[in-house]
């Protein structure tokens, strides 16, 4: 592709011609190598006399002393010079990403500075220096609008975000492709993963692709990027160039090239709860029972209210086990504060990644392959993740005008023993929202006696050994181990004939093809009813597609750059699921057939299929204006017959303002302007009424009326968007801008409406409501210092989305999208999609909470709006600084605003864990029986006087709190962190000489390294437990993780 | 030329991709589920879901049981004081009314839109009587939960998604009309199919829709008594009634997941409820011979309910064993769930009799006797001396128990709905009686007295809220939980 747009370059430049009496000639070279650079564009400035230079770089010109000859060239720095004389050589320095060719929708590569959208690429290095196993995660801070929130065990998930969220109930997620193939990026997590209730967080798709193998990521932000894509890239899209052999052909090199990259990393925790250190666990203060003259402390209480840590002596947990050996039993230790706490339970988790690629090339042939090992443990005991990728990409010319491609990748990724997410079932939640503090991480990693029973701290009393509540957290994590397994292949077959030299034809065929199976077990013996549990999820995509592409000079000044095509998409899903009933019968096995009473089995099916034809046309008019349009027409199966079919265009137009402008300080300007609409379908079946299908009642069949209404009258989605840019570079590229705006309005919303269960349904699919993202981007680049030795360039990325439900149909108030403990997030007509909804304090017109008589705040009489889950900014700051062979990186990246509610906060303060329950910000302690007490900040709501009632400490951390006033327990989600450091050394070229590597680089990284700034406690602010629009619960929140490791790369 | 021919042939791949759309509209249809399925199939649904609901932990054990102050909580006890969940209400009211109410509207919808096709599943009519019934009895049990209730206006999917409320007075009118509806709809055709309750007999469904019949009228005596004793009268007046306890309509849970009692269900992961000192006291003082079966001994073999309405630290320090549990009877996974039973029969027949209502089989004291001991029996204790001897007691007798006929009814028809939480608890506003105690560590919602009502679902604030409006307007007070309902007069 790049080869074909010099050829157009040159094409254009040379017909440009003029006469002028004077001839000067030189060369142009390529300053790093003094070598010539072929098809310079030379250019006498405010003429329209142009050349080309020539194989070896020579030019010649006609030209007067005293004009300006300009020297551009795709990837390198226009330079400027005026002529003096008739010999005039020209070094060019390869330059910043300025002419740089990006790639667009459908893969196909454009002059950056062509486009009238707004486009920003990232390059390998983003991806393998610091490595994630989850590549969506190495956006993070680096591109102007993309949110990205992610989980932070092993495997979890990451949900990326560009420009904020149109749709309510349906997928935000930009589309990702990889060479051409659309991508699935599902999440399969239940609702009460979403919500932060409980499941395990198996992640989305997504994080199937290798960071090793990407040569480039295009972030194709807004519809207007993206129309070519169809429906689902009305969100954007990331469009992922992976390597090939191709690359290693076109850049001269010949034979076989090998190259290594291998990384070693340490994960560890850093953000944990301020728990408090004086108090045990108990409901109160008193020993429940006195047994042979020992205190017996609660049990079966999970909480923090219990009897001071003064070192009495007592029948710990531990000492109820009669076993053999055990030096325990009958015996009491001091009630002190624990000497192995929360921090102890983790470990270091280990990350190796090893990269092998071998490319090779002739003249007609090149091809890469590559494998990747990803071999990961987790932070918790007996948690994996391991990961291989073999990936194969080849091309062969057949014939002058004939080619064929073939990619192909396998991946298999297997993860066990993930830790369950939420309020009721992570390990956190155990330690900080229902736990007793003075237990030892190091007596309960002893969790199983030689009988194999259950050593649990939280035993229902001392007679009956039973868990209460919780098991023991080392019980989880060897007893009820979860494993999965996701075996994937995708890739894609395309030939290419050049027709003549304007046209070429184009077909693929593209695939993404992956069997997912996880397994879930619940051993005998524990808190929860032994289960088992399989879901094997078989996803197929295939998208056909034929293209005619075309180029031509209509005249001298314009030309036309297009094609037209077809594309068919196939996508067949299927779930089968089984689960044992009743518990297991035989402790150990983990069959579904050892269920008690049975078992149960489900299956799911869905098809659907999207036929397309599309066309683009692009006009280039004295390499000043540009102007494009797409068009599109989809059909699609989801929606009833009659309305199908929908048609959707755009239109972008581009102007290189700095052809016109003589500034000296203004190097490069550009404005661009696009408007596109893109329609959409919905999910399969929502048009038909069907039954649900119940367990069988004995032998009784039993069918269920479903919940939700489906509607024979469906119409697509439409959004409709508009974005108009400015690009500027100045003092000789050194400060780089640019700065887009966008509008965006989705209509005709289609989604699964709640309604009132009173009409017999609880929600409806409906075409209703509309949504209005605005916003702005801005990413600033600076080179403040460069020398031969030293470059120091430092980048600000910066977005601001603003985002409304505008309306909703008629009969419908607001739309629900979850609930916990009476706090909703929902959407209402003139508030930001996703805001939360629950009681907040009482105020007086001065703002200060009203107090009771009784020491109380006083609640509002109805639910008020919280906040909302969407920041009002986010963005990143980088710098980057090269000095010889050294280069350093560091990212800082930071949101401001959006809410988040905490039932770690809620919870942990109501069960007496974390430290403000003991210490208050003066330093009291609150439950001494000599303190009076907690009094509230606020006023007498019938006296207006300032409170002075002092209540009980365990009364106040359950009334004033997120249980009662849900407004207690929401925070403000802003944060800066330092997300990414790194130190990347290559050794010296003459170093390398003579030895049998072409290159050897060394770097040491960071990952995640500290939170700068928060205003939540306890927990990390960045919020994601799925990859749903349900975001902004925090219930039992896994700790943050940092990632610190080295890696290696050498070529041979 | 060349140029024209690539054209074409594009354009004729474009042609071939989109024009073979002859099965295209297949690819949609659901291959999941189906389009058309037995109406039996819906009536075990909706038997199956409102006896689940009727004994879940939340709508059953937390709010039924406990507002009857049958059982109180180990732990967690906001419920027990008066603390409802929102999430719950919510639940609930969705369950019934997008659940087995709109489950039992199919039933009749089909059978009167499509007659042939439904006639092979029982004849139409009588599909349509116990439809009706089983939505009669759910819509009883939702107003005296919660007063004005959608009724007129519910069930009609998108053509109404925001149903007005109608007065309690035209819910109970209309739960009159659907039983009437029912009785007239019965035909000598055979019975429905998927019927778990009656096995299809409708003479049974015929006593079923009779009782039902005297015991709304019952509900309704204190405010219209003319209506009621009408009423009343009819529905006794054929002598078809749930008089034994082999007429009982109850659901028959399997005692295997997922068919199992969800009261067995729930405990086998929890044990959140324990025996109430307000019913352990009530026993014990009447030394009833039910307490062995309604509840376990505590570790020192002796019946001590855990008080009722303790805080969350009380109640968790009383230790599981140092209370009386629940017995292991209600614990089984195939204890049945319980529509009606013929002790509350012969409690309403004991009622109508000192009403003056004519057609009762027995006088009161004769019914008052039949039903204790069909409770006894149906309990398992079936020793005619000891029921005698229990009957015998001063402070049972009929004739020498303390307190009028309210109370003494009213006592000894709360202890026999155990298990039957929400008809216990609408029968002790009515009756006020027995006395029930009041929360040991204080309420935390209402004005502290048992709650008359509960608060209106959330979801019907934010999405209904016309018909909301229009229900706080019928109600005798604000949308609160110490609002007497439309029948609770005195």
């Amino acid at each position: 592709m790049r080869n074909q747009l010099l050829l157009l370059l040159a094409s254009f430049a040379f017909g440009m011609s003029a006469a002028m009496a004077q001839s000067v000639s030189g060369k142009v070279s390529d300053g790093a190598n003094g070598e010539g650079l072929p098809g310079v564009a030379v250019v006498v400035v405010g003429s329209n006399t142009g050349v080309l230079s020539d194989m070896d770089g020579m030019y010649r010109i006609e030209a007067a002393t005293g004009d300006v000859l300009s020297f551009s060239f795709v990837g390198y720095n226009t330079v400027r010079k005026e002529v003096s004389g008739t010999a005039m050589d020209v070094s060019m320095e390869s330059g910043v990403a300025l002419d740089e060719v990006v790639v667009t929708a459908l893969g196909v590569s454009r002059e950056k500075k062509a486009l009238g959208y707004s486009v920003q690429e990232l390059g390998n290095d983003a991806f393998t220096d610091a490595k994630t196993e989850n590549v969506v995660r190495s956006l993070t801070g680096k591109i102007a609008g993309v949110q990205v929130t992610s989980g932070t065990a092993i495997g979890s998930s990451s949900k990326v975000l560009l420009r904020g969220a149109s749709s309510i109930t349906g997928d935000n997620q930009p589309l990702f492709v990889v060479d051409g193939v659309p991508m699935d990026n599902a999440d399969y997590s239940s609702g009460n993963t979403q919500r932060s209730v409980g499941g395990y967080d198996y992640g989305n798709a997504i994080q199937d692709i290798n960071p090793d193998d990407i040569e480039s990521v295009s972030v194709l932000k807004g519809p207007a990027a993206a129309a070519l894509y169809g429906s689902r890239a009305s969100n954007g899209a990331i469009v992922i160039t992976t390597k090939s052999g191709k690359g290693y052909q076109s850049s001269g090199k010949r034979g076989i090239g090998i190259s290594v990259n291998s990384g070693v990393a340490f994960n560890n925790v850093y953000v944990l709860p301020d728990y408090q250190n004086s108090y045990g666990g108990g409901a109160g203060t008193a020993w429940i029972d006195t047994i042979d003259g020992n205190f017996i402390p609660d049990y079966g209480y999970d909480g923090s209210w219990g009897p001071k840590l003064d070192g009495t002596p007592v029948r710990h947990w531990d000492s109820w086990y009669n076993y053999a050996g055990d030096e325990d039993y009958g015996t009491t230790r001091p009630w002190s504060a624990t000497d192995s706490d929360v921090d102890q339970y983790f470990q270091t988790g280990v990350t190796l990644s090893n990269n092998v690629s071998v490319s090779g090339a002739t003249d007609e042939s090149s091809f890469r392959m590559s494998y990747t090992n990803h071999d990961q443990t987790g932070v918790y005991e007996n948690s994996s993740l391991d990961r291989n990728t073999l990936s194969f990409s080849g091309s062969q010319k057949v014939s002058e005008d004939l080619e064929a491609s073939i990619n192909a990748n396998y991946v298999q990724s297997k993860g066990s023993g993930r830790p369950q997410t939420g309020y009721g079932s992570s390990i956190m939640s155990q330690f900080t929202q229902w736990g007793q503090r003075q237990l030892s991480m190091d007596r309960l990693r002893n969790y199983k006696n030689p009988d194999g029973s259950h050593r649990t701290w939280n035993r229902n009393s001392v007679t009956d050994a039973d868990p209460h509540y919780w098991d023991n957290p080392f019980w989880e994590r060897y007893e009820n181990v979860q494993n999965d397994q996701r075996d994937r292949v995708y890739g894609n077959i395309t030939m290419k004939y050049k027709i003549n030299d304007v046209f070429s034809l184009m077909g693929r065929a593209l695939s993404d093809f992956y069997i997912d199976r996880r397994e879930e077990r619940i051993a005998v013996g524990g808190v929860n009813e032994s289960s088992y549990s399989e879901t094997t999820r078989q996803l197929q995509e295939t998208n056909l597609d034929a293209y005619l592409n075309f180029a031509d000079d209509l005249s001298d000044d314009l030309n036309l750059t297009g094609f037209v095509g077809v594309n068919q998409r196939i996508r067949n899903y299927k779930r089968l699921n089984a689960y044992t009933l009743g518990g297991l019968n035989t402790p150990g096995l983990y069959t579904v057939n050892n269920g008690a009473d049975g078992y149960e089995v489900g299956d799911f099916t869905s098809s659907k299929t999207v036929n397309s034809v599309l066309a683009s046309a692009s006009f280039g008019y004295q390499r000043k204006y540009y102007v494009d349009f797409t068009g599109r027409n989809d059909w699609s199966s989801t929606l009833p017959a009659e309305n199908n079919s929908y048609f959707y265009p755009s239109a972008t137009a581009s102007y290189i303002l700095s052809e016109d402008l003589d500034i000296d300080a203004i190097s490069f300007a550009k404005v661009r302007l696009g408007w596109a609409q893109v329609g959409n379908d919905t999910d399969p079946y929502r048009t038909a009424t069907t039954y649900g299908v119940n367990s069988n009642f004995g032998n009784a069949g039993s069918a269920t009326v479903p919940n939700a209404q489906n509607n024979p009258n469906l119409r697509p989605e439409k959004t409709s968007s508009w974005e108009a840019g400015l690009e500027l570079n100045l003092f000789m590229d050194k400060v780089r801008f640019d700065f887009t705006y966008y509008s965006s309005t989705t209509e005709d919303l289609i989604f699964n409406v709640p309604v009132s269960a009173s009409s017999g349904y609880s929600s409806a699919v409906l075409n209703a409501g509309k949504t209005n993202n605005k916003g702005i981007e801005l990413s600033l680049m600076a080179t403040p210092v460069q020398t031969d030795d030293l470059r120091w360039d430092i980048g600000v990325n910066f977005a601001k989305n603003q985002n409304e439900l505008v309306e909703l149909a008629d009969g419908i108030d607001n739309i629900r999208y979850t609930s916990l403990f009476g706090v909703t997030l929902e959407a209402r007509p003139g508030q930001p999609l996703g805001t939360f909804y629950g009681f907040d304090y009482q105020y007086d017109d001065a703002g200060n909470k009203l107090v009771d008589d009784d020491g109380y705040y006083l609640r509002s009489e109805t639910v008020q709006p919280l906040g909302t889950i969407l920041p009002n900014f986010t963005g990143g700051v980088y710098t980057t600084l090269d000095y010889k062979n050294l280069s350093f990186y560091a990212l800082i990246d930071f949101q401001d605003g959006g809410s988040l509610h905490s039932y770690s906060n809620q919870w942990g303060k109501y069960s007496g864990t974390l430290a403000e329950t003991v210490m208050d910000e003066n330093g009291n302690d609150v439950r001494d029986p000599g303190f009076a007490g907690v009094v509230v900040d606020g006023v007498n709501a019938t006296t207006g006087a300032e409170n002075t009632v002092a209540i009980n400490p365990q009364s106040h951390f359950f009334y004033n709190q997120g249980y009662i006033i849900h407004a207690a327990d929401q925070y403000d989600a802003s944060f800066v962190k330092l997300r990414e450091m790194r130190l990347d050394y290559n050794l010296p070229a003459d170093v390398v000489e003579g030895t049998p590597f072409s290159n050897v680089s060394l770097g040491v990284f960071g990952r995640n390294l500290a939170i700068l700034h928060k205003n939540v406690p306890h927990i990390d602010p960045e919020v994601a437990t799925s990859a749903s629009n349900i975001q902004g619960f925090e219930g039992g929140q896994l700790p943050a993780e940092r990632t610190i490791g080295v890696n290696i790369k050498f070529g041979l | 030329m060349n140029k024209n021919i690539f054209f074409l042939a594009a354009l004729s791949l474009a042609v071939a991709f989109t024009g073979c759309t002859k099965d295209f509209e297949d690819i949609n249809t659901n291959p999941n589920e189906p389009a058309a399925v037995s109406p039996g199939f819906l009536l075990t649904s909706a038997q199956k879901s409102i006896m689940d609901r009727m004994n879940d932990s939340f709508w059953g054990s937390r709010r039924g049981m406990q507002l009857a102050q049958h059982w109180s909580s180990n732990q967690y006890s906001n419920e027990s004081r008066y603390q409802f969940r929102t999430e719950v209400t919510n639940s609930a009211w969705a369950g019934f009314y997008s659940g087995p109410l709109q489950d039992l509207q199919q039933i009749i919808a089909l059978n009167t839109d499509n007659p042939e096709d439904m006639a092979g599943y029982g004849s139409n009519g009588n599909q349509v009587a116990v439809a009706k019934l089983l939505q009669a009895w759910s819509f009883q049990m939702l107003t005296d939960a919660w007063g004005p209730i959608p009724m007129t206006q519910a069930l009609q999917g998108v053509d109404n998604t925001t149903p007005a409320y109608d007065s309690q007075a035209a819910v109970y009118a209309g739960i009159m009309g659907l039983i009437n509806d029912a009785l007239a709809s019965m035909d000598s055709g055979n019975g429905p199919q998927g019927d778990q309750v009656y096995g299809g007999d409708m003479g049974q469904w015929e006593k079923f829709a009779n009782t039902l019949k005297l015991r709304v009228a019952m509900r309704m005596s204190d405010v219209d008594a003319a209506g009621a004793k009408s009423a009343g009268e009819s529905a006794l007046s054929g002598g078809m009634i749930i008089a034994a306890n082999e007429d009982n309509a109850e659901f028959p849970y399997i005692d295997a997941a997922p068919n199992n009692n969800p009261v067995n269900e729930d405990y086998k992961t929890r044990n959140d409820f324990a025996a109430s000192n307000t019913m352990v006291d009530w026993m014990t003082a009447l030394n009833d011979p039910r307490m062995g079966v309604f509840f376990s001994a505590n570790a020192d073999g002796n019946f001590v309910g855990e008080v009722y309405g303790l805080d969350e630290a009380n109640a968790a320090l009383t230790p599981n064993d140092a209370v009386s549990q629940r017995g292991a009877a209600v614990l089984a996974g195939n204890f049945p769930g319980v529509f009606f039973d013929a002790a509350q029969t012969h409690f309403l027949c004991a009622e109508a009799a000192e009403r003056g209502w004519s057609n009762t089989p027995l006088d009161a004291e004769g019914h008052y006797n039949a039903a204790v001991t069909l409770s006894m029996q149906w309990w398992g204790l079936t020793d005619a001396d000891a029921i005698n001897a229990y009957l015998g007691q001063a402070d049972v007798a009929y004739s020498t128990a303390p307190g009028d006929w309210k109370q003494k009814i009213g006592s000894q028809k709360w202890a026999a709905l155990h298990m039957q939480g929400h008809e216990a608890w609408a029968e002790v506003r009515r009756l006020d009686a027995p006395a029930l105690n009041a929360c040991a560590d204080g309420h935390l919602g209402g004005d502290g007295s048992v709650p008359s009502r509960f608060e209106y679902p959330l979801d019907e604030q934010t999405l209904n809220a016309s018909g909301y409006a229009s229900g706080v307007s019928g109600l005798s007070g604000a949308d609160a939980l110490e609002t007497k309902l439309w029948w609770d007069v005195n």
